[in-house]
């Protein structure tokens, strides 16, 4: 099969793409920044609000 | 109001450098799609944690001459995210996200093929939609943000393929700048939050085989400079390193197996950044296989995120969790150019310990998620 750099490049760019993404949702939800509002949002509802 | 010009004047450009590369285009690609995504998770009513959104996304590709081509992506989202934070309400949302445009340059470079990428983030969404839908979504360590609402960003990623044996080995650096916006926290008057630039490394070694199957190797990391909110630093994620292999064939059985490893992040110790004690991010792994019959593919996704490196008891204590997935697809093609694509999914989502039941323990969310849709892919 012919080895002209296209398969290796587009892969590297995918990586680039989808890890930028992935992980500016890491940053953006984490505790220090602003996950605090997701991570207690589910641990501090009302006893009568709970998961079963 | 001067925002809303600013929005209109960056449209404005988008499509006029659209109409003007598809005179000059060799070929492209047309992208429209319409996507619904539906949730609701195990709380007990009156508690609700749910969500719909329904997406339109949009995307255009061209082929230039001297090896340039251009792209541009967005969607048009509505969605309502149903939360019992301070009773149970819904906002909904109606708004255009972000606009993701840029070239890829592909060129030889110290004889060999390269490719140099440039992309801009271009503010044109709702800057407020991503944090006020935090608390109905699921958790984005297992389903990503399906919208993005920032600041300007710009990103740059350098490319060598070199050969080896019958295979290619490619090289590669990133870069990507986060511009400053109001992310709406309400936890400051100005509530400027600057996400990170983030730096990326990575190598693959890619080896093809008859009939277009492929064998994929790769490693990556990403570095991160700190997030700051109203210009004062804030946190400053872990570098992270990732590896995965995948073998994929076009017509029968593909998988891509992998995994994510973190190392500590810096926060904010008596003013100023420190490395935390205990580790925020959990190491992941996941394994998506996937078997095409012809233009159907039943595709499948089971993802693991193990708790982080802090107690139950404390506050930066996250439980990680499991995704497990099923999307089947089908490809009707109208002719060499032209296809529509349908496709649904099912995810069963577990965020262990994250809620508290009854008595007051940590117990285990978990989300369905119902997806379906469709795409439609014209070639000129």
């Amino acid at each position: 099969m012919p080895n002209d750099g296209t398969s290796s490049l587009a892969d590297l760019n995918e990586q680039f793409g989808d890890g930028l993404s992935v992980n500016g949702d890491n940053t953006f939800t984490d505790p220090g920044v602003e996950g605090s509002v997701k991570i207690n949002v589910h641990a501090n509802v009302a006893p009568g609000e709970t998961v079963p | 109001m001067k925002k809303n010009n600013l929005k209109l004047a960056a449209k404005t450009l988008l499509l006029t450098v659209a109409l003007a590369c598809y005179s000059r285009a060799q070929a492209g690609k047309f992208d429209l799609g319409e996507k619904f995504y539906g949730w609701s998770s195990n709380y007990v009513a009156p508690a609700n944690f749910s969500g719909y959104e329904i997406w339109t996304p949009v995307s255009l590709n061209f082929k230039l001459a001297g090896g340039l081509n251009l792209f541009a992506q967005g969607e048009f989202g509505n969605a309502g995210y149903t939360d019992s934070l301070a009773g149970t309400s819904t906002t909904y949302f109606t708004a255009f996200s972000d606009t993701v445009a840029g070239g890829e340059l592909s060129f030889k470079s110290f004889g060999v093929p390269s490719q140099l990428t440039i992309g801009f983030n271009i503010p044109t969404g709702n800057p407020t939609w991503e944090a006020r839908q935090i608390a109905a979504n699921m958790p984005t360590d297992l389903v990503n943000s399906r919208y993005q609402g920032r600041g300007f960003g710009v990103s740059g990623m350098y490319g060598l393929s070199f050969p080896a044996g019958s295979g290619e080995v490619g090289l590669s650096g990133g870069y990507m700048y986060s511009g400053a916006y109001n992310a709406n926290l309400n936890l400051g008057p100005a509530d400027n939050l600057d996400l990170g630039d983030a730096l990326f490394l990575a190598m693959n070694h890619v080896q093809q085989f008859k009939g277009n199957q492929n064998q994929i190797i790769r490693l990556s990391g990403f570095a991160f400079l700190p997030t700051t909110q109203n210009g004062v630093n804030n946190f400053q994620m872990g570098p992270n390193i990732n590896a995965s292999y995948s073998w994929v064939n076009p017509k029968a059985l593909s998988f891509s197996l992998g995994g994510q490893y973190f190392l500590p992040a810096q926060r904010l110790l008596n003013g100023t950044l420190g490395t935390e004690p205990k580790n925020s991010y959990g190491p992941r792994i996941y394994l998506n296989p996937s078997y095409a019959i012809g233009d159907f593919t039943l595709a499948g996704r089971a993802k693991y995120v193990f708790a982080n490196g802090y107690a139950l008891t404390e506050s930066f204590y996250q439980g990680g969790g499991l995704l497990l997935g099923v999307e089947p697809s089908l490809k009707v093609r109208f002719d060499e150019g032209s296809s529509l694509k349908f496709l649904g999914s099912f995810d069963n989502i577990t965020a262990q310990n994250a809620g508290i039941d009854s008595l007051g323990n940590r117990t285990n969310v978990t989300y369905s998620l119902w997806t379906f849709g469709t795409n439609y892919e014209v070639r000129f």
